[in-house]
């Protein structure tokens, strides 16, 4: 039977979605960092480098860039290639605002958990397959081994 | 969601209510649902606006996101500037760029336009009259300016993000968290710089230091000269904000919230380091990308070049010219290079074969990658910073002496 991790934190954006989890353990940039039209991370600096985050629940540690980053997800999310959901240790204002404009503007939703019991770029791999509740902060993780 | 309810006045609430207009309730809207979850309990009011329009980062979503809020006739209520555009406007076409990309640029400008946005274009607003006094709030967008308003100006933002900031300029209101509170603006790092007298360079190689080092904390920085210039100080804030996350720094004796107290008087630090010459020497070494060639490009004004960088740089170039086959780009404001045209000095340079880029910015525009320019040669922090990673060329990263040097000669 497989057993499943479940994480509480602070919900900053609302849905329930799961999905295949992208984690990276290096913070990410989104500004010339992720390639809207394909979904591909090509900051050649992280080690998940050539990785798509269309439709993965994309972890990573904390934001960080350009100013201009959230304007980035937006145009992933126009292209269809956004992410599922997104969790970080910390979420900061890029992250959230790209996740907020996504929902008014193109009706897409991408829940955003941070604050986790635990690292979540630490509990969870890739491929591991993650539900996250960004209602209520609830995330569950099924680990790859177990799927 | 878990969160503290969000208390409006009663024009935020109107505004919501979709009594001023179609626009200014999207954005109340937008605001809200970053604002209650982030835990902000009020709005502040914002002096004035600094947003971003160019095409390189908006991409589509942002032109047509743009182009929505000037159709439900969208209006800022404060002053708004915004970053340099991806196309230099008056010389796209003889520089080669896409007319498909430069028209969504124009597309960009009517929207701000109509938005009642200036025609500003700089990632210096703050040489551009948009100044803040010490404690007033702001929302700025643009890492390098944020931190030149919290940091030397003792104004109050956060990173405001694109598409978030536009939000605050239509309703002159931003949710109150993070660095509009007095007490998430104290020192958490202490920097001691103790590497004899400083060069211009030096002042961008402590700021990729410290970035570096803290990520996102707030360092206050210790022995910093108080005869510093601006345009120093703009070099430090824009290489911490580009290799780390530096929203905020204090820099003792200089900067208005380390003026007078020490910023470690009522607690201590969390980490301590010291910048030594050697380690300036080497990092400076390390900005450099593995492999580069004689630099065929000299890049400089990121952030945009004061006047009086300019008027240095034209001094370096008395008897001098660039050499066949190299460029010198000169990143600029429209008011320093209008100021400088009027009293010659960029007749001067232009003759020399050196192009001014007005309101445009290397970072986010397509011009380098494609193949014409081999290695780069720079002396801004921020571009050896970004450029190498974002365009995939070699660049040295040296002092604008050097710079000057390594693609010129004399006449």
């Amino acid at each position: 039977m497989s057993e499943k991790i479940v994480l509480h934190g602070r919900a900053l954006a609302p849905g329930v979605v799961e999905g295949e989890a992208l984690v990276s353990k290096e913070s990410l940039v989104w500004s010339h960092g992720v390639n809207p039209p394909t979904g591909k991370i090509v900051d050649v600096r992280v080690a998940v480098c050539g990785e798509c985050v269309k439709d993965k629940i994309l972890v990573y540690p904390l934001g960080k860039g350009s100013t201009a980053s959230a304007t980035w997800i937006l145009e992933n999310t126009r292209c269809g290639n956004a992410p599922k959901a997104f969790l970080n240790r910390e979420t900061e204002l890029i992250i959230l605002s790209g996740a907020v404009l996504s929902t008014e503007l193109y009706g897409v939703t991408i829940p955003v958990v941070d604050r986790l019991d635990k690292n979540p770029d630490e509990v969870i791999e890739s491929g591991d397959w993650v539900k996250v509740d960004g209602n209520n902060g609830t995330v569950e993780i099924t680990k790859k081994k177990d799927r | 969601m878990n969160s503290m309810a969000l208390r409006l006045t009663p024009y935020e609430q109107e505004m919501l209510d979709g009594k001023h207009g179609e626009a200014k309730q999207f954005a109340m809207q937008v605001m809200m649902k970053i604002g209650e979850p982030l835990g902000a309990e009020e709005f502040v009011e914002v002096v004035s606006v600094q947003a971003m329009a160019h095409f390189g980062s908006l991409h589509i979503a942002g032109r047509d996101y743009l182009h929505k809020l000037a159709c439900m006739g969208g209006q800022c209520c404060v002053p708004c500037t915004q970053d340099p555009a991806s196309i230099p406007y008056d010389s796209w076409e003889e520089m080669g760029y896409d007319p498909e990309y430069a028209a969504n640029q124009f597309h960009l400008c009517e929207s701000v336009l109509k938005l009642g946005e200036y025609h500003a274009w700089s990632c210096t607003p703050y040489v551009q009259g948009s100044v803040p006094r010490v404690g007033q709030n702001v929302a700025w967008a643009e890492s390098s300016a944020v931190s030149y308003a919290n940091s030397v100006l003792g104004a109050r933002t956060n990173r405001t993000p694109a598409g978030l900031a536009v939000c605050a300029a239509l309703t002159g209101r931003i949710p109150k968290f993070g660095l509009y509170f007095d007490e998430n603006r104290k020192a958490q790092v202490k920097v001691t710089v103790e590497a004899g007298e400083l060069s211009d360079l030096d002042y961008n190689t402590i700021g990729i230091i410290i970035g570096k080092r803290v990520g996102n904390a707030i360092p206050a920085i210790y022995g910093i000269p108080a005869s510093a210039t601006n345009e120093n100080l703009k070099y430090l804030g824009a290489c911490a904000a580009s290799s780390g996350s530096v929203a905020l720094w204090h820099a003792v004796g200089v900067t208005p919230e380390a003026l007078y107290a020490d910023p470690f008087a009522d607690h201590a630090p969390t980490m301590e380091f010291t910048i030594t010459r050697e380690l300036l020497t080497q990092t400076e070494k390390s900005m450099c990308t593995a492999h580069p060639g004689e630099p065929d490009l000299y890049v400089t004004g990121c952030p945009h070049s004061s006047v009086a960088e300019i008027t240095k740089l034209h001094r370096l170039m008395q008897g001098r010219r660039v050499k066949p086959g190299k460029d010198m780009w000169i990143f600029t404001t429209a008011e320093a290079s209008n100021m400088l045209r009027r009293s010659g000095v960029v007749g001067e340079l232009e003759a020399a074969g050196v192009r001014m880029m007005v309101q445009t910015c290397l970072v986010i525009s397509p011009l380098v990658g494609n193949g014409k320019y081999k290695t780069l040669i720079t002396d801004s922090g921020k571009n050896a910073s970004y450029l190498p990673s974002e365009h995939g060329i070699e660049l040295v990263y040296a002092s604008m002496e050097n710079c000057v040097d390594a693609v010129t000669e004399k006449v």
